[in-house]
Formats: structure tokens, C-alpha cells, sequence
């Protein structure tokens, strides 16, 4: 009897409101199988990881379908920037050289951007050469690479966009300019940085043939050098071989071009330039590892910001009082961290444009 | 003027497209917030919308979930062209940046369902080829694994491990590195 009342629903008005009570709570919904999202999808999401989280994290273990997804869709490896490896989230399980091989292989050849930092070997590079025939975009930085090794290599990147080398020493020998401007025909944006240590020729022969060779990269749209000694007669002759040049920058490079009036002038129809020659802030000696070289362009006005930043012209006054920079067509006002962006955002142009 | 009225009126019901969900839910949406979909948009383009545009795969639910977002992404997308022909820049800049929190803020708030809604939101998102929704759903499941282990993020989505002991094993030697 009295388990037959336990059981039995209760008279209308007792335990049936309470029951009906509990109704209205959202009811739970029922659940999905995120295995079987379409696959493109699941790219889709993955595409948002990026390399280092797809590598190092879990997503691709997951089932069956999300390792397909991983693993069948070569463009999500097309970009691999190993920068992102020495960040904390990865800095202590991953060994880079191998962290890059496997990102370059799932590629399946069409790997079209490689930045990698500190741990590019001449192994690596030889294996990238051979991986990625593909390949737009190369950022070099601090990176121990025998000037053999980056010779054999750079001949097999014809399609090569955009190199960057930074702080590689042993590739900052004068013939280096030489072998790239023959190697990479297509090279729109070229940006090197010499060695913190690195000691002006002042050779000034060799120097104009170097820069004779920057010359013959004739379709250039950007340039950025840093401690690569120009004389004027260099510049002159850069600005005469590269017709398509937009945005110059030239750091610890030139000679004082401020009297030059003809340098002047012809610099005016490049649309975004900075020069600064020896002598400015020596906190612009450290780049951010990795960072593009341009970033460094905006650290001299950092360390005055507290008003420079509110006016341009504030800032032209400083350059101009202090004579460590010059605007050499002595039109424009810069803009500093526009002209950042905009070289950033030619750089990456090419770049999108494929993986778009 | 009666007849302009009457004009305006025909354009305006001309512009509007009728969509029916899986459970045959009707939705009046204007042609702007339907085109975001690139599915409806061809669908128009080829004249196939007459009598409504039947939407097998999406439920009413998602649907008007759908819509509502295509509505405040249409209207954003038609202040901004708007406002550019007629402001200055500093005030175009002004009016584009209000526009950007409202939609992120918007897009914030739209997010806040449960993964059997998200999962539904992406498949039609997908199917409907709606650029904006995908990119906002997906982002939500990438932020959501980074970090996680496998198990961990099977627990989260309600995936059963299918991988063979062979395929595991590969996964380990692939990414060998990330072990050591």
C-alpha cells in the first residue's frame, strides 16, 4: 500500500503540479557529434588554430574525421612562421627543426610562406628547398646558415616574393645581393639587416656594386635595409634600377643625402620612405626577435612619446632639430606608424592574395 | 502621388523574399539580408524564388536565429555605405568605429548558445555560404580547443574515439616532438 502510493502518479492539484512545475526548465538539447561536422568545416576551424596550435595541441587526435581534416587539406600548412614556437605555450616540448619539417610536409608542396627564427639549420633549408617549390615568402632571422647553404637553397625559390634576412651572419657577404637579384627574379619586397657588430666597409667600390646588384631586383615595390652602407651614387642607382619601388627604408645606410637636391627630388615619386643615418636612439639597435624590421622605425619616437605622438609636424621638428632623420624629398610628412602598417600590409599582400 | 506611393510599395514588396525552413516555418526577409547568404543570392540570381526559397536542412529555430543575425550584418553593411558618401572622413571614421563595437558587441551576445546550437549554426552557415556566420561560429570552437588535449576536447564536443590503435600510434610518431 504504501509503496503503491509512492509509485502511482498523485491526484491532480499534489504531486502532478509539481511534476508539471519542473516542465518549463529549458529542456537539454540534444547533442551532436562535432565528428561529424562536414569536413571543409572542420578545416574551416582549424584554418583559425594555426600551425603551432594544430601541431602541439589536441585537435588533431581527436577522431578519425578531425585528423582528416588536418591532414587532407594542404593549405592549412601553407603558412608556416616558426616564431610562434618560442612563445611559452610551445618554448618547452618542441624542437623547432622538426616541429618545421612536419608542418612543410603536410603541406604536400604547397607550403608558400616560411618565417623561421634562431633554429634554421642548412638542413632545413635544404629540406624547405626541396619541399616547397612553391615559395613566396622567406623570413630569415638570426638563423646559423653557411653562406653554401643559402646559396644551394635560394636557387631552388624562383617564385620567392619576399625575403627578409635578419641578423643570418654568414649570408651578409657583398655577393649575397648578387645571388638573390639572380635567383628571385619575382622578389617585391626585400628587407636585410645586417649583423649588430657588422662594420661599415667603407669600401666604397664594393659597396656600389652591391647596391648595383639591390638594382637589378627590378620589381621591387618595398625595400628596407638596415647597416648596409649606400652611398649616394648607390642610392641613385637603386632608385633608377627599381622603377617600381613604393616604400624605402633605410636604416644606419646612407650617407647625409640632405644636401644631395637631385637625390632628393628623384626619391620624391617613392610614395613612403624613411632614412635614418648613424647617430639616431642606439635602442633602435635591438630589434623585437622575429618582429618585421620595420617595427623598429617607431621605437625613436617612443622614447619622446609624450606629446610627438599627438602631431606629425611635431614630429618632423624633431627630425629635423636632432639631424638623425631625414624626410629626403622634403614634401612629405611621415606618418611613422602608418608607414609601418603600410609596409606590413604590402608584405602580407602577396601573401593573402594566395591564400585567399 | 498616390501612385508613387503605390510604386514604392511594389518595389519594396518586389525586394522581399520569402524562406521556408525544414518544418515549413515561413520568414519574410528583405533581398539585402537574404543576399548575405551567397546560396540565396544565387538563387535569386537564377530567378528560382518565386513562391519562397524551401531551406530542407534548417529548422525554423536556426532560421530565425540566422536571419536575425543577416538583418543586423545588412543593416551595418548599408549604414557604412551610406555614411560614406556623406561624411567627412574624421566623422566616417567616428561612425565606422560605433558601427564596429555595436556588431561586435552584437556578435558576442549571438554567441551565446549551447554546442548543439553552435553545431546547428555552423551547418547552416556552411550550407547557406554565409562568410560572416562561419567565420564567427568557427571561431568560437577554434578559441574553445586551443590548449586541449584530445580527450579533453572529445569531452567537449561529444566525439567517440575512432582511431585505431595503428592511426594513434601514428600520430604519436608524427609529432614525436611535442612529447619529449
Amino acid at each position: 500500500m504504501p509503496s503503491s502510493m509512492i509509485s502511482s502518479p498523485g491526484p491532480p492539484g499534489s504531486g502532478g503540479r509539481r511534476q508539471r512545475r519542473r516542465r518549463p526548465r529549458p529542456r537539454r538539447p540534444p547533442r551532436r557529434d562535432w565528428s561529424e561536422l562536414p569536413l571543409d568545416t572542420i578545416s574551416y576551424v582549424f584554418g583559425k588554430l594555426g600551425v603551432p596550435e594544430l601541431l602541439a595541441g589536441g585537435a588533431m587526435g581527436v577522431c578519425r574525421s578531425w585528423r582528416r581534416a588536418a591532414r587532407e587539406d594542404p593549405s592549412l600548412w601553407r603558412h608556416v612562421d616558426m616564431r610562434c614556437f618560442y612563445g611559452p605555450a610551445f618554448r618547452k616540448n618542441a624542437r623547432p627543426g622538426d616541429v618545421a619539417r612536419a608542418a612543410v610536409s603536410f603541406s604536400a608542396g604547397q607550403c608558400d610562406a616560411f618565417w623561421g627564427m634562431y633554429d634554421v639549420d642548412d638542413d632545413l633549408l635544404l629540406f624547405l628547398s626541396d619541399q616547397a617549390p612553391l615559395l613566396k615568402s622567406l623570413r630569415l632571422s638570426q638563423c646559423n646558415i653557411s653562406w653554401q647553404g643559402f646559396e644551394k637553397a635560394v636557387e631552388k625559390f624562383p617564385l620567392l616574393e619576399e625575403l627578409e634576412l635578419e641578423l643570418c651572419q654568414t649570408v651578409s657577404g657583398n655577393s649575397v645581393h648578387e645571388l638573390i637579384s639572380k635567383a628571385c627574379p619575382q622578389l617585391k619586397h626585400f628587407g636585410h639587416t645586417k649583423g649588430r657588430y657588422w662594420r661599415y666597409s667603407r669600401d666604397n667600390d664594393a659597396d656600389y656594386v652591391e647596391a648595383l646588384a639591390i638594382a637589378r631586383m627590378h620589381e621591387l615595390r618595398s625595400l628596407q635595409l638596415y647597416r648596409i652602407h649606400l652611398s649616394n651614387e648607390g642610392l641613385a642607382a637603386i632608385l633608377d634600377g627599381c622603377l617600381h619601388l613604393e616604400y624605402l627604408d633605410l636604416r644606419n645606410c646612407t650617407d647625409d643625402i640632405s644636401k644631395d637636391d637631385t637625390l632628393r627630388a628623384r626619391c620624391a615619386r617613392i610614395k613612403t620612405k624613411k632614412l635614418l643615418i648613424d647617430g639616431s636612439n642606439p635602442k633602435c639597435e635591438e630589434f623585437e626577435p622575429g618582429s618585421p624590421i620595420s617595427s623598429c622605425s617607431t621605437c625613436w619616437v617612443k622614447d619622446d612619446e609624450s606629446d610627438r605622438h599627438s602631431d606629425v609636424s611635431d614630429i618632423k621638428d624633431f627630425d629635423d632639430s636632432s639631424d638623425s632623420s631625414y624626410d629626403v624629398s622634403g614634401v612629405d610628412e611621415i606618418d611613422i606608424d602608418e608607414h609601418d602598417m603600410m609596409i606590413e600590409k604590402n608584405m602580407r599582400r602577396y601573401l593573402l592574395s594566395r591564400i585567399s | 502621388m498616390a501612385s508613387a506611393g503605390s510604386g514604392d510599395e511594389k518595389a519594396a514588396a518586389a525586394a522581399m523574399i520569402t524562406l521556408i525552413s525544414s518544418d515549413n516555418e515561413k520568414f519574410e526577409v528583405t533581398e539585402a539580408t537574404a543576399t548575405l547568404s551567397q546560396t540565396i543570392r544565387h538563387m535569386i540570381e537564377d530567378g528560382c524564388t518565386d513562391g519562397g526559397v524551401p531551406l530542407p536542412n534548417v529548422t525554423s529555430k536556426i532560421l530565425a536565429r540566422v536571419i536575425e543575425y543577416c538583418k543586423k550584418h545588412a543593416t551595418a553593411a548599408a549604414g557604412e555605405e551610406g555614411s560614406s558618401s556623406s561624411f567627412s572622413d574624421a566623422a566616417f571614421l567616428e561612425v565606422d568605429r560605433a558601427f564596429l563595437e555595436e556588431l561586435e558587441e552584437f556578435d558576442d551576445a549571438f554567441l551565446e548558445v549551447d554546442r548543439a546550437t553552435l553545431f546547428d549554426l555552423i551547418l547552416a552557415a556552411n550550407y547557406l555560404d554565409i562568410k560572416g556566420l562561419l567565420n564567427l561560429t568557427c571561431q568560437k570552437v577554434a578559441d574553445s580547443v586551443k590548449g586541449k588535449t584530445p580527450e579533453q576536447i572529445r569531452e567537449m564536443y561529444n566525439i567517440v574515439n575512432d582511431l585505431t590503435p595503428e592511426e594513434e600510434a601514428e600520430i604519436r610518431r608524427e609529432t614525436q616532438w611535442a612529447f619529449e
